[in-house]
């Protein structure tokens, strides 16, 4: 297979984005993508769009690509939850690397919050990844399936509550500086402990928001204008649909996260940045301790000691999920345009200090139900 | 084979149990997912379970659950094998011994402590 790298990528502001579907927004990122990998529409062969739960559409990629105007000679849509923009990205490396394609425009967005029914509807549409018959009918909610995964780790890690609230408080310091952020405010450490519960132990600031936005990035054989930074590993895992279905001690997460390093041929402590998955604090705890990036239980801590600074050993140095925003597909993408920029030397005020060579990016979907890990290297 | 109202209104558990493997399994299908053999009985759990995780909810994804928070839902390994979703009407720790409440909770499968006191205790 040959090299295959990020070209271009594409990233809107996160938040409340009235006035705008869907399409507009993907057709934002779109854009942004190809002014930064200086290329035009003509020169995308290939288009990996992923859902919008807001518009719900049989074709989404040929839709947006009338819309946007491309004629790609390879079209399709991916759905994998919150694994799918890594998803995406993985595919999007295989058509380039097998020669199937010469760029691929992978691009996602929603408007998922300033939708009619807004937040409202987005928790009852999320709600559905659980079991239709044994399990929604509980009154189960995404921050419910999470609670219960929450409630394991703290009772089998030794982790405590504030090790997960590190979490929150690492995202929102980060996003202070991010353009675009949707949560910006100061948060400290009794802000997160006073917060109202969710879904015991999980507290609002342990829940990512829900945003409108966007993300796009150009999948490519050729290096682009910004440095060559190579996609080198990819790997997958799924093991349930559901949490009651679940290993609540090995999700996947851990395999996916050895297949991608085994193809690049690195281990968790060659890597210099993180992109982890963090819609709520104890995701990004279980993915980096499955993945091998800490031991059990200790993440947290970890975090709060300033192992994951920004120029030591950058995590979600745009803010995650937890702040610079979630809006479904294009959320977890935000990750991986954050560390495109970061590993190109080119992240502005936020640029970390550390050498920044190698990265990994962790998205999951569902329930930890659908593991995607990537490598990057410069 | 038409698989049977989950949850049922009366408070009981559905399960089905395989005659040509002998597993039960939790989330009902008209076969068998450990040996593909079609058909599993159909029959109702015992009652008895040991509680897995539980979680408190306080955030509600509809009005007619709103009305009910704060509400417990439990994950809890069934006597008979399967791990499955149901509700509490209380926050246990895990590895609690519970028995599944006569008549459930709002209409759903309702597990409970076992052994505490009040008109379930011996059941």
């Amino acid at each position: 297979m040959r090299p295959v790298y990020i070209e271009g990528v594409g990233l809107t502001p996160f938040g409340r984005l009235p006035g705008e579907d869907s399409l507009a927004l993907m057709a934002k990122a779109g854009a942004l993508a190809l002014s930064d990998a200086g290329l035009e529409r003509a020169q995308i062969d290939g288009l990996v769009t992923g859902y919008s739960t807001v518009m719900p559409h049989l074709m989404l990629s040929t839709l947006f690509a009338e819309y946007f105007g491309l004629t790609p000679s390879w079209a399709g849509a991916l759905q994998l939850g919150g694994a799918t923009g890594a998803a995406m990205v993985m595919l999007a490396r295989s058509l380039v690397g097998s020669g199937q394609c010469e760029r691929v425009l992978v691009v996602a967005g929603e408007n998922r919050l300033s939708f009619e029914g807004g937040r409202d509807q987005a928790i009852r549409t999320l709600a559905q990844v659980g079991h239709a018959r044994q399990e929604v009918p509980f009154g189960a909610t995404i921050p419910g399936y999470y609670g219960l995964l929450a409630s394991h780790y703290l009772a089998t890690s030794g982790a405590t509550p504030d090790d997960l609230a590190a979490f929150a408080l690492h995202m929102r310091s980060e996003a202070a500086s991010t353009a675009g952020a949707h949560l910006q405010s100061p948060l400290s450490l009794d802000d997160v402990r006073r917060s109202r519960v969710i879904a015991d132990p999980l507290r609002l600031a342990d829940c990512c928001p829900i945003s409108d936005g966007a993300a796009a990035l150009v999948i490519s054989a050729q290096p682009g204008p910004h440095g060559a930074l190579a996609l080198t590993g990819a790997g997958q895992a799924h093991r349930h649909q559901h949490v009651s279905a679940a290993d609540l001690g090995a999700t996947g997460a851990g395999e996916a996260a050895a297949r991608a390093l085994q193809m690049a041929g690195l281990s968790p402590d060659q890597i210099g940045l993180l992109g982890i998955y963090d819609s709520f604090t104890v995701t990004a705890a279980i993915l980096m301790e499955e993945a091998g990036f800490c031991a059990p239980g200790t993440s947290g801590r970890q975090v709060a000691e300033g192992a994951f600074a920004r120029d030591l050993r950058p995590l979600n140095s745009h803010g995650g999920l937890l702040s610079y925003g979630h809006c479904g597909v294009a959320g977890g993408m935000a990750h991986l345009v954050e560390m495109t920029r970061q590993m190109q030397r080119r992240a502005g005020p936020r640029q970390s200090a550390a050498p920044c060579r190698t990265g990994y990016l962790h998205a999951d979907g569902g329930v930890l139900s659908a593991h995607v890990g990537l490598v990057l290297e410069v | 084979m038409d698989l049977p109202l989950y949850p049922t209104r009366d408070g009981r558990l559905p399960l089905q149990l395989c005659a040509a493997c002998g597993q039960h399994q939790g989330f009902l299908r008209d076969f068998c997912r450990n040996c593909l053999a079609p058909d599993p009985a159909q029959i109702f759990a015992g009652g008895a379970a040991r509680l897995v995780v539980c979680t408190t909810i306080h955030r509600a994804p509809d009005p007619a659950w709103a009305d009910r928070v704060p509400y417990h839902i439990v994950l809890v390994d069934l006597a008979e094998g399967p791990r499955v979703m149901a509700l509490a009407d209380a926050a246990l720790p895990p590895g609690t011994r519970l028995q599944l409440r006569p008549g459930g909770l709002h209409e759903l499968p309702c597990f409970t402590a076992a052994g505490a006191t009040g008109p379930f205790a011996g059941d």
